[in-house]
């Protein structure tokens, strides 16, 4: 380039109307047609498409022409206009910064003078990222208050679909990048590089190295706390702020369909209010219908019902005490049959079977014939067969009552 | 769930009764109300979601919506919308049935039921979009 420097700044400041417009149509088309660069030029009436071509602020594609990108981001910054950029340009940080963290860490005591280019091309690559991160997060706030605002006068569904991609593409994932908890995130990897190189600022033998690793320590906490800035910004006003945008424009999109045709719609249903009067001119006879009903009374009567003879508890205690004044008793089921006789007129099967519960009581003895002999006893309609079993007189009978008390 | 016969429903802001008696008209009538209302607020630049329901209205805020919404045919041919007195009267069914508050003889603040008109917006986006998808 043969221009000085100052004569090439001095060309862009006395065109920067040129230039600003040349860098609006890039900015809305992507290129500047030749035509388009032709019509600028003539409208100012200054030929300088020689200049710009020789001071190297254009180049030629093809048969149009585009901004190089270094004057390019110089009106960009300038201006403070930028588009939001999708995450994925600036997840490529993660890459960058990773290859060059993972070739300090492995060659730290190699060749000093690689290391220490190493460090500072780190260094440059994350100031980039931040820069990228504040502009893109900048950026997306304008966009999402001139939408909130809508300046632009866009169609509600507009509105909900931008809204909509905003979050899902821009605002979600640059949270992840931001996100220090995310093992894959950019934050974490930073969070990393830190430790690493506030170890190395103070145990390493080479002392320019040292206080580049102090640099970068003290770089990466001022990078932290914004990236953490950055990040609040968008959970904390952007994302409510955009999602707000989100239900308001659905709900405005509903309710302009909804008046589009409103006689036309289903609406929801709202309970019918009913008023049911007590009095009406049938009252009189619904209520005489009511009373007629207890005119008639028809007397009913209760039978008492007989009361069950009371249930008959088996007295262990006092048939072990007839049992043993009795002993020995030569047939233990016919003297059943001729106790309950002697107790009650009529013997029951039940009482019957109670009592012979004694025979199976520990403390008797029991004696059987050599031979099995069986009688048979006549209770009411029944008649058991039963076999003979004979009582004899103990030594000592236990008197069951003893433990009880 | 239901409720003296009728079917209760339950969400987290609001709970309401539904019958296959409805009050259609009056349903019609309140879904216009809020549609301009919300259609207005929103051209005036404010938050309209967040003014209907955290803070309160003057009659004659709605009045100044109403007389100069540019849906002024469908609001004139509306019988509980058309006029001054109308509407007055349109408010106080709306406090009847729970739906807002009267906080003064000319002020009213909204109840959390205007949710269920709100849903009921949305509602719509979602099923015309879902019919576009069919």
């Amino acid at each position: 380039m043969k221009a000085e420097p100052k004569t090439i700044l001095r060309f862009l400041v006395e065109h920067y109307d040129v230039i600003a417009e040349l860098f609006e149509t890039q900015k809305n088309d992507g290129i500047i047609a030749y035509e388009v660069l032709n019509q600028i030029i003539a409208k100012h009436e200054h030929d300088i498409k020689s200049q710009l071509i020789e001071y190297k602020i254009l180049s030629p594609v093809n048969d149009n022409y585009e901004i190089r990108t270094v004057y390019y981001n110089l009106v960009e910054f300038i201006l403070s206009e930028f588009k939001p950029m999708l995450p994925e340009t600036i997840e490529k940080y993660h890459t960058s910064v990773a290859e060059l963290f993972r070739k300090i860490r492995e060659n730290i005591n190699g060749d000093k003078v690689t290391l220490s280019q190493r460090l500072n091309d780190l260094a440059i690559e994350i100031r980039s990222f931040y820069e990228m991160v504040e502009r893109n997060t900048q950026s997306l706030l304008t966009e999402t208050r001139e939408l909130k605002a809508n300046v632009k006068k866009i169609d509600y569904r507009e509105k909900i679909v931008r809204a909509s991609r905003w979050i899902d593409e821009y605002i979600i994932p640059l949270n992840k990048i931001l996100d220090i908890n995310h093992s894959a995130s950019v934050a974490n990897k930073l969070y990393e590089i830190s430790e690493f190189s506030n170890k190395y600022r103070l145990n390493f033998d080479d002392e320019g190295a040292r206080v580049q690793f102090e640099k970068l320590y003290f770089q990466l906490i001022q990078v932290n706390d914004n990236l953490l800035r950055q990040s609040k910004i968008l959970t904390n006003e952007l994302l409510p702020l955009i999602e707000r945008i989100r239900t308001e424009s659905i709900i405005l999109t509903g309710w302009i369909t909804f008046m589009k045709n409103p006689y036309k719609r289903k609406v929801p249903k709202l309970l019918k209010r009913k008023e049911v009067s007590i009095y009406s001119n049938d009252t009189f006879y619904n209520a005489s219908e009511i009373f007629e009903q207890f005119k008639n009374e028809v007397d009913v009567y209760f039978e008492e019902e007989e009361h069950e003879s009371e249930k008959w508890i088996f007295d262990k205690i006092h048939y072990t005490k007839k049992l043993k004044d009795n002993l020995p008793v030569e047939n233990f089921f016919s003297w059943c049959n001729k106790t309950l006789k002697e107790d009650y007129k009529k013997v029951e099967i039940e009482k019957f079977f109670a009592l012979t519960t004694l025979a199976f009581d520990e403390d008797i003895e029991r004696e059987y014939g050599a031979k099995p002999q069986f009688d048979k006893i006549k209770i009411n309609d029944l008649t058991l067969t039963v076999p003979k079993v004979t009582i004899n007189q103990q030594p000592q009978l236990i008197d069951p009552t003893d433990g009880i008390s | 769930m239901w409720s003296f016969n009728y079917e209760l429903r339950l969400t987290q802001d609001y709970a309401y009764v539904v019958s296959e008696e409805s009050a259609e008209m009056l349903s019609r009538d309140i879904c216009i109300f809020i549609a301009l209302l919300s259609y207005e607020l929103d051209r005036d630049g404010k938050n309209f979601l967040e003014r209907i329901q955290f803070s309160e209205f003057e009659m004659e805020e709605i009045e100044n919506y109403f007389t100069n919404s540019s849906y002024i045919d469908l609001i004139l041919s509306n019988k509980q919308l058309k006029d001054t007195d109308s509407r007055k009267n349109f408010i106080n069914t709306l406090n009847r049935r729970n739906i807002i508050e009267k906080t003064g003889d000319n002020r009213f603040v909204f109840t959390s039921a205007h949710k269920f008109f709100m849903d009921f917006a949305s509602d719509i986006v979602k099923y015309e979009n879902a019919e576009k998808d069919e």
